[in-house]
């Protein structure tokens, strides 16, 4: 995690909503406060999982367990090795953000022609440089975030994508780190991608 | 001291093997995407982000680049934004060839190639189908009407606007899904009398269980929206109209099954959509309601009589029919933008990754709307729910979060005014209920009341 220090939160925006003035009642953990924003990842499972309870919906297809086992549908081609358990990850945070950068793994079963891998010492396409005038990317200018205060409506998507990068804290104020670091930025572009009042805009955050 | 001329046979030669390696250079490489939709862009910022090099054709039916649908409804029709408001942000260069106002007309898998207009044919090395969905009609409705409008792209909502410029007092809205319930929200707010005429006996029952929508339909009568439900329209009559006009000065009349008439200025079709596979009838591909594809966006072809995956053809957004693997292996279509956009990212991942090596695309659907002020949000597939708790909150506030169980497992949550509180509800999809939650959250159990 990156936050050491204080938190780098340079921006709060209050949601041009009328906001409630009866907060809603807590029940479990809450958020913790901005001060302490290294613990914003809910932490995995606490505690032992009645293994019981979830054979019924998360045990591997064919198994007998009731209702809930779910098979690969008949009409899909699946592979073998498909059939296994469900996804499960759901269960524990936020999902990783997704790299983008070029793929290392081999890639192109169709578009690349030779599925060379990491092994093999070369990749089976390259980034193209042409594409980026001045050759590589250049890391001198950072990124800088902003948040429109008139279009955010609070819906935390941002959050959810950028959980080191966003805190929708409980005085209903949205919390951002205006300079993310470089290997946030993918999931901060992402939370800008997909904002639903596309509030969220960058400064030299393209490449 | 000279060296040595080549001997001129020698000379040719070279240069002969000189343009040989020119000639037989590799072709580059070309994804085209049917479809100028969100799904699509996302798809080409994608390819571009992994490093592909080779050309990316857009074809698009719309005589638009990729913009914003969604404040179409919401921010555009309540005149409270900007038509800046539509544009979408792109982290990459794309240099992509734009063949818009151009429609896909067919597709050979077996050939790698789209068919256009006038024969033309466009070579694809790998194909994202993204045509997305056309808004639905009911039969016997006069599409044709200046009165009657559909608002799917931004055509629809200009002349819609325009109409509703022209005097326009009172509309009727056909339809209580997420598009029906915002044009009613945004043009009440314009103080538009407005009224909804719906099949279901809630607002938006099908996509969020009757109990939220019974809240949603409490608040659509609190503003003094008119809400007749459980009524189908069965006869319409235009002012533009050749055979049967309305005998009042309305521009349009409809008549309903329960006997009753409403008259309105202009009528707003909000049905739901199809997604949009005329275009590939024939092609091989399983087209019943939407393009089907495996876990991983690979389309399904007939291969003889046995079902294969194309690896070359992915499918990405409302077209798709795929299962998503965080509830079953059941395909269905998925109409919300952010998945969308999320759809688009892992086709093109698929795409350059091929069948076997791509990972299966499951998503947590993510939607949100906004009505009267209420900001509506869901995660997961409340629609497949038997159960509905209320979790947090109180529902006379409309200030709450509920969570939506089959078969006391999770399978999605509601949120009303609550913004973050439902993130800790979307790690509980797939996990029972009545277990100690992931979480370590006690979730309440109180079954929520229908209104």
């Amino acid at each position: 995690m990156s936050f050491t220090g204080p938190v780098p939160v340079s921006g709060t925006v209050t949601g041009s909503m009328p906001i409630p003035t009866t907060p809603i009642p807590t029940t479990g953990p809450r958020y913790p406060l901005a001060s302490q924003a290294t613990h914003l990842d809910p932490g995995p499972m606490t505690g032992p999982v009645p293994t019981a309870s979830l054979a019924p919906s998360l045990g591997p297809a064919g198994s007998d367990t009731g209702s809930g086992v779910v098979v690969p549908s008949a009409s899909l081609p699946v592979p073998a090795e498909r059939t296994g358990p469900l996804v499960v990850g759901s269960g524990t945070g936020p999902r990783p953000a997704m790299g983008t950068g070029p793929l290392d793994v081999a890639p192109l079963a169709r578009l690349g022609g030779s599925a060379v891998g990491r092994q093999s010492g070369r990749s089976a396409f390259q980034p193209n440089q042409r594409r980026r005038p001045g050759g590589p990317r250049r890391r001198s200018e950072p990124a800088v975030v902003s948040v429109d205060n008139n279009r955010c409506h609070l819906y935390a998507i941002c959050q959810q994508e950028a959980p080191s990068s966003f805190l929708l804290a409980e005085d209903h104020r949205l919390y951002y780190d205006a300079a993310p670091p470089s290997h946030q930025m993918a999931s901060v572009r992402q939370a800008a991608r997909l904002c639903p009042m596309q509030a969220i805009t960058l400064e030299n955050g393209g490449r | 001291m000279t060296r040595p001329r080549p001997r001129p046979d020698i000379a040719h030669a070279l240069a002969r093997v000189g343009w040989a390696r020119i000639e037989h250079q590799p072709r580059p490489h070309s994804v085209v995407i049917a479809g100028a939709g969100i799904a699509g862009l996302r798809a080409a910022e994608r390819l571009r982000e992994r490093g592909f090099d080779g050309q990316i054709v857009f074809i698009g039916e719309e005589p638009h680049k990729p913009y914003n649908r969604t404040p179409l409804s919401k921010q555009l029709l309540a005149r409270t934004g900007r038509l800046g408001d539509l544009k979408l942000p792109v982290f990459s260069d794309l240099d992509a060839v734009w063949r818009l106002g151009t429609r896909a007309l067919g597709l050979d898998v077996a050939r790698n190639r789209l068919l256009l207009a006038r024969g033309e044919e466009v070579e694809y090395d790998g194909l994202v189908i993204a045509t997305g969905v056309e808004a639905r009609h009911l039969p016997g409705t006069p599409v044709w009407s200046d009165h009657v409008w559909t608002l799917r792209d931004m055509a629809d909502a200009r002349g819609l606007s325009r109409r509703l410029a022209d005097g326009a007092r009172h509309i009727a809205v056909i339809g209580t899904g997420f598009i029906g319930c915002e044009i009613a929200s945004s043009l009440r707010g314009r103080g538009l009398d407005v009224t909804v005429i719906g099949r279901g006996n809630a607002l938006m029952s099908s996509a969020i269980g009757k109990q939220v929508g019974g809240l949603m339909t409490r608040l659509h009568r609190n503003n003094q929206v008119t809400l007749l439900l459980g009524r189908n329209p069965v006869r319409w009559a235009t002012a533009d109209s050749l055979t049967e006009r309305p005998r009042s000065g309305a521009g349009v009349s409809i008549w309903l099954d329960d006997g009753g008439r409403v008259d309105a200025d202009v009528a707003v079709v909000a049905v739901g959509a199809l997604p949009a596979t005329r275009w590939l009838q024939g092609s091989g591909l399983d087209i019943t309601d939407g393009v089907l594809t495996g876990p991983t966006t690979h389309a399904v072809y007939m291969d003889g009589t046995t079902p294969a995956l194309a690896p070359s053809v992915v499918a990405a957004g409302d077209v798709a029919r795929w299962p998503n693997l965080l509830f079953d292996w059941t395909p269905r279509r998925v109409e919300h933008w952010i998945t969308a956009s999320e759809h688009g990212q892992a086709a093109a991942d698929a795409l350059l990754l091929g069948p076997d090596q791509a990972s299966a695309f499951t998503p947590t659907p993510r939607f949100w709307t906004e009505q009267f002020g209420v900001r509506l949000q869901g995660v997961g597939r409340p629609g497949l729910a038997d159960a509905c708790c209320l979790a947090e909150g109180s529902t006379k506030a409309l200030e709450f979060v509920a969570v939506y169980t089959r078969q006391g497992v999770v399978v999605g949550a509601v949120s009303a005014n609550a913004g973050a509180r439902l993130l800790e509800y979307a790690d509980l999809i797939g996990w029972p209920l009545d277990a100690a939650s992931p979480a370590g959250m006690p979730v309440s159990r109180t079954p929520m009341a229908t209104v």
